[in-house]
């Protein structure tokens, strides 16, 4: 049995606009465990991004967590202040970001940013040793000449090459987990595949857990032991890779699946089914089911009451009311327990 | 679960309802509830609004015109100190600084100057006259040696006990702003002087919009050779501090109308704007509609002026609405220094300049114009600040 | 990035070459010579004005005579003022202008970028209103308004400081406050909105994420790049303190060479006219160098792009 490394219980995360609150994670719980890779799946608008950097502790106002736990480690990231946070940040918790161009400090070179990262986890490592540690990091992720160009400013660096810088910086504290969000949405198909396997390489080679965050199933599929599926702020299904793409048991799912090319060697003509409206308005959330008004199954049952977790092994649940033991039948659906986490 | 839970397919209608359906709004629809919820832009809005109609209309308003004199009545403040020197029929009396005596009724209209029929400098005191009134001024209360008293001066009519304090200050009806050293009404000047500051600055921005929208979309959409050349200028025109340009011009020019300081402030500062429309126009005619334009075989002129341009419009508007407070201030500073419009016309800046030389003593004189060019400042700063927020696309949620 | 420097500084000369024959072109189009006055100058007099001072040369030969003048910075005799050259009156007007103009620019920098830089980070609460207010009120009163208001109030009503001329320390206070009025708050203004869109960008958030104190988060990586735009804005405000330096030293009575060039305007003194612009257009140029130099200095970027293109 592994050991959970992070436990995130019924996070609620709310931005206070002046036209209102939009409740951009309204409870999300999921739990991964030491060495697990963990993708979050969900369109723009689900919550993921916002789930991510809760766990980071980098809601900035007008934002803030409403309700719920962080464990990591055992300890409730919630409650430490940004100061005791910021000990834990990039050190012991790495996060990096969907966009490497403008991720980077463009008026610093590469190696001033690395050397402050590092210095600042190990205080009494100097500049050189820094240095040193950073060239290391670079090479690791695979910079060409890294001793040269280290020397260099982030304008001077492809898209590609900076996220390994990104991910070079983010590991070189030897964080305990690493969140990537979107890391490969804002580059080229050829250099995604690239990052994808360097980031499913040191998965291996560095100790860490890794959150991947992505919109992409395609993404996910070949990397993560977890999956979690989330839709208008909430957790849809959750399950191991392949309770979601073999037995998928949320409508959502499904139709994420359908509206994604397989790219399968059988020959068949396949359709892809787009999924019609819009995501829900956070500001006016749904009062049942967020998906609902989108749903093909959708129940009087699904408009009004908030939906719980429904237990379908060990590994896989999901949050759709049809699972309910008196719920119609509905071809390909499995029945569970109801679970309240 | 206990209660009882309804597994009846929803109807479509009910899915729908679901959804909080956000009207759509179209851009200009969507610029003006944005504008509308900036208070500050709103404030600016109908400050420009009124500021405009003081100009046009004020004016009509007033007995006088802005070049009406009274030598009589100059250098009267905008409120009066009078001192009743009779009662029944009341007699009040204003002195005024470089003592005038005038006869005003009780609600603050200046009837008329008192004759000054005698001057006795040694004792300070004069007498002044009116048909058979004669009113003893003497003011040697704190100015002789040994002296000391509360008041200043004292009134007596006819020979009557000394009035030494003053009945009331009354705003001055006949000169609301105050009166100028020709005894000129400063309201009347002002509000003059708004439709020259305006019309300068109207003018000159849509001078310059006219030129720098023409420049800045004809240089981003030849490129190449034709562009480079075209902002090699700009830039050189960049690099010269162009207050001293308009000064030069305007001392070439030498005749000091009102065409021509526009023209002077128009010629020189389009090149703000035509950097602004060329880095627009640069990054929109990359996009699909103007090469569908151009594939469908659109003229030059029209994809510029007609797909171009309009798509540039939120933020051209932004820059002409700053471009008209900086033309005011600028105008001002020029007639500062006394290039501005030749007299009896005035602008806001020649007014403040005239105003300097009297400050200490009527400081209302310098007061009302610099007030009016900092309210005109204020709002049209606002209404800029306002619709820069309100056009920013980068801010526009769905 | 030294052939950049060197290509911008002959770019800067060339510019003072074409302001200068431009100035030149423009006074010596003007209907009339500097002697034409209401009061008509015997044929002979002025004949002997325009001999002395090389009026009755052909215009090339008296441009000519003008650029070397300018290269051995002799800008010959003022018109107006008998005895005089220019050069003195500009040896006499400079230094006055440019202490005034450099206590300016000192307190511009120590009060509006800090200024502006609280008011970011302490975004829509009270302090922040109370800067924006200020700063508004500061870019809609123009620097006449403030000088007069300086000296009604704090010279003439209350006393405190003289009301003309630079003889005491103190007499610096009204015209450095008049002449910075704009400048300060227009940096204040400025300095906010850059920190405020810097504070967005997704660098900060990985310098956050990174676990950098926020110290460094806002005193390293956000204060550097906020203060870009604002660098770029000095060329303009040293442009600004010169326009100023007209009306300022006007008011205040302060012999500097702002008020030679508002006099020599309304004097027709072409030389000193030509003199003092070609000499304010030479600084300016050169402050928008240093700028440049300064901009290539804090952003690595611009060297990059400049050179490869």
């Amino acid at each position: 049995m592994k050991k959970p490394l992070l436990e995130v219980k019924n996070i609620k995360t709310s931005f206070f606009s002046h036209l209102g609150e939009i409740q951009a994670v309204r409870g999300s719980s999921f739990t991964l465990n030491e060495g697990d890779v963990l993708g979050i799946v969900g369109e723009s608008g689900s919550g993921k991004s916002v789930t991510a950097l809760s766990v980071m502790g980098l809601i900035d106002n007008p934002g803030r967590i409403k309700e719920g736990e962080i464990l990591f480690d055992g300890e409730d990231l919630v409650k430490k202040t940004q100061g005791e946070l910021s000990e834990i940040r990039g050190n012991e918790i790495s996060m990096i970001f969907q966009d490497p161009m403008t991720s980077l400090n463009p008026v610093y070179t590469i190696e001033n940013q690395m050397v402050e990262v590092i210095r600042r986890h190990n205080g009494d490592m100097s500049k050189k040793e820094a240095s040193a540690k950073a060239v290391e990091m670079l090479t690791l992720v695979g910079i060409p000449e890294p001793e040269k160009r280290i020397k260099s400013y982030p304008h001077e660096f492809s898209g590609g090459m900076r996220q390994r810088v990104m991910i070079a910086t983010a590991l070189s504290c030897g964080p305990r987990l690493l969140i990537a969000d979107e890391p490969t949405t804002a580059l080229d198909v050829t250099i995604q595949a690239q990052i994808l396997e360097l980031m499913n390489d040191l998965k291996q080679r560095v100790n860490a857990s890794i959150i991947l965050i992505t919109h992409d199933l395609g993404v996910i599929a070949e990397v993560c032991d977890q999956i979690i599926v989330m839709y208008g702020g909430t957790v849809m299904e959750k399950g191991t890779e392949k309770d979601i793409f073999y037995n998928p048991q949320n409508p959502y799912t499904v139709g994420l699946h359908q509206s994604v090319p397989k790219g399968d060697s059988s020959g068949e003509k396949q359709r892809l089914v787009p999924i019609e409206g819009s995501p829900p308005d956070l500001m006016h959330p749904p009062r049942g089911c967020p998906f609902s008004p989108r749903c093909p199954h959708a129940m009087k049952v699904c408009l009004e009451k908030p939906v719980p977790m429904f237990k379908l092994s060990e590994t896989h649940s999901s949050a759709c009311w049809l699972l309910h033991k008196e719920a119609p039948e509905v071809e390909s659906y499995a029945k569970g327990e109801a679970s309240f986490e | 679960m206990m209660e009882s839970l309804n597994f009846e397919p929803a109807t479509a209608e009910e899915a729908r309802d679901q959804e909080i359906l956000r009207n759509s709004l179209t851009y200009w629809q969507d610029v003006w509830r944005r504008l509308k919820n900036h208070k500050l832009a709103m404030v600016g809005l109908f400050g420009v609004i009124f500021i405009i109609l003081f100009a046009v209309f004020g004016p009509l308003f007033s007995p006088f015109s802005y070049s009406d004199q009274n030598l009589d009545f100059a250098n009267t403040p905008p409120r009066l100190n009078i001192y009743q020197v009779a009662e029944n029929p009341d007699y009040n009396v204003f002195l005024t600084r470089d003592y005038k005596l005038l006869h005003v009724s009780d609600n603050g209209t200046i009837l008329n100057r008192l004759k000054l029929d005698d001057k006795d400098v040694i004792n300070k005191k004069y007498t002044y006259v009116d048909g058979n009134k004669f009113v003893l001024l003497d003011f040697a209360y704190n100015l002789l040696p040994g002296m000391e008293a509360e008041y200043d001066y004292t009134f007596s009519l006819n020979g009557a006990p000394e009035i030494s304090q003053p009945l009331q200050k009354v705003p001055n009806r006949l000169y609301p702003f105050g009166s100028d050293d020709l005894g000129r009404s400063l309201l009347v000047r002002v509000m003059f002087g708004a439709r020259i500051s305006l019309t300068i600055a109207f003018v000159a921005s849509l001078v310059n919009l006219l030129v720098g929208v023409v420049y800045g979309s004809i240089a981003a959409y030849e490129g190449g050779r034709t562009d480079n050349f075209m902002m090699r200028f700009v830039d050189l025109l960049n690099s010269i501090p162009l207050v001293i340009y308009i000064i030069l011009i305007m001392v070439l020019v030498g005749n000091r109308g009102l065409w021509t300081l526009t023209l002077a402030l128009g010629s020189v500062y389009w090149v703000q704007m035509a950097r602004l429309v060329r880095g627009q126009v640069l990054s929109l005619k990359e996009q699909e509609f103007v090469l569908a334009a151009r594939a469908l075989g659109v003229n030059r002129s029209h994809i510029i002026f007609r797909h171009l341009v309009p798509n540039a419009i939120g933020p051209i508007i932004v820059a002409m609405t700053m471009m008209i407070p900086s033309a005011v201030f600028t105008e001002a500073f020029i007639a500062f220094i006394g290039l501005g419009v030749s007299a009896p016309m005035a602008s806001w800046g020649t007014l403040a300049n005239d105003g300097l030389t009297g400050l200490l003593s009527y400081p209302y004189q310098l007061f009302f114009p610099s007030l009016a060019i900092a309210i005109t400042m204020l709002c049209f700063n606002f209404l800029g600040d306002g619709l820069r927020d309100a056009l920013d696309p980068r801010l526009r949620k769905g | 990035m030294k052939n950049y420097f060197l290509r911008r500084f002959i770019y800067s000369l060339f510019t003072i070459f074409l302001i200068a024959t431009v100035t030149f072109f423009m006074m010596h189009s003007i209907p009339g010579g500097p002697f034409t006055r209401e009061k008509p100058v015997p044929p002979e007099i002025m004949r002997a004005l325009n001999a002395k001072y090389h009026l009755d040369d052909p215009l090339i030969v008296q441009y000519v005579d003008y650029l070397k003048g300018l290269v051995t910075f002799d800008m010959g005799p003022s018109f107006s003022k008998t005895g005089t050259s220019v050069n003195d009156l500009i040896k006499a007007g400079f230094p006055i202008t440019a202490r005034v103009g450099f206590l300016a620019v000192l307190l511009i920098t120590v009060l509006g970028l800090p200024v502006g830089i609280i008011s970011a980070l302490r975004q829509n609460r009270p302090i922040d209103y109370f800067v924006m207010f200020m700063a508004t009120l500061g870019v809609t009163i123009p620097s006449f308004v403030l000088a007069t208001v300086f000296i009604y109030f704090f010279a003439g009503k209350l006393g405190w400081f003289p009301p003309f001329g630079l003889a005491t320390p103190l007499g610096y206070v009204g015209p450095v406050i008049a002449l910075s009025g704009y400048s300060l708050s227009f940096v204040a203004r400025l300095t906010r909105s850059s920190m405020l869109e810097v504070l967005r960008q997704d660098y900060i958030r990985t310098a956050r994420a990174n676990g950098l104190k926020e110290l460094s988060v806002l005193g390293k990586h956000a204060m550097k790049n906020a203060l870009i735009p604002v660098v770029t804005y000095l060329g303009p405000t040293i442009a600004a303190l010169m326009t100023g330096s007209f009306v300022v030293e006007r008011i205040f009575a302060i012999p500097g060479i702002g008020r030679y060039f508002v006099e020599s305007v309304s004097n027709r003194d072409y030389t000193t006219i030509m003199g003092v612009t070609v000499l304010y257009a030479a600084f300016y140029v050169l402050m928008v160098f240093l700028v440049d130099v300064l901009y290539a200095i804090i952003d690595p970027r611009i060297k990059f792009e400049k050179e490869s293109g």
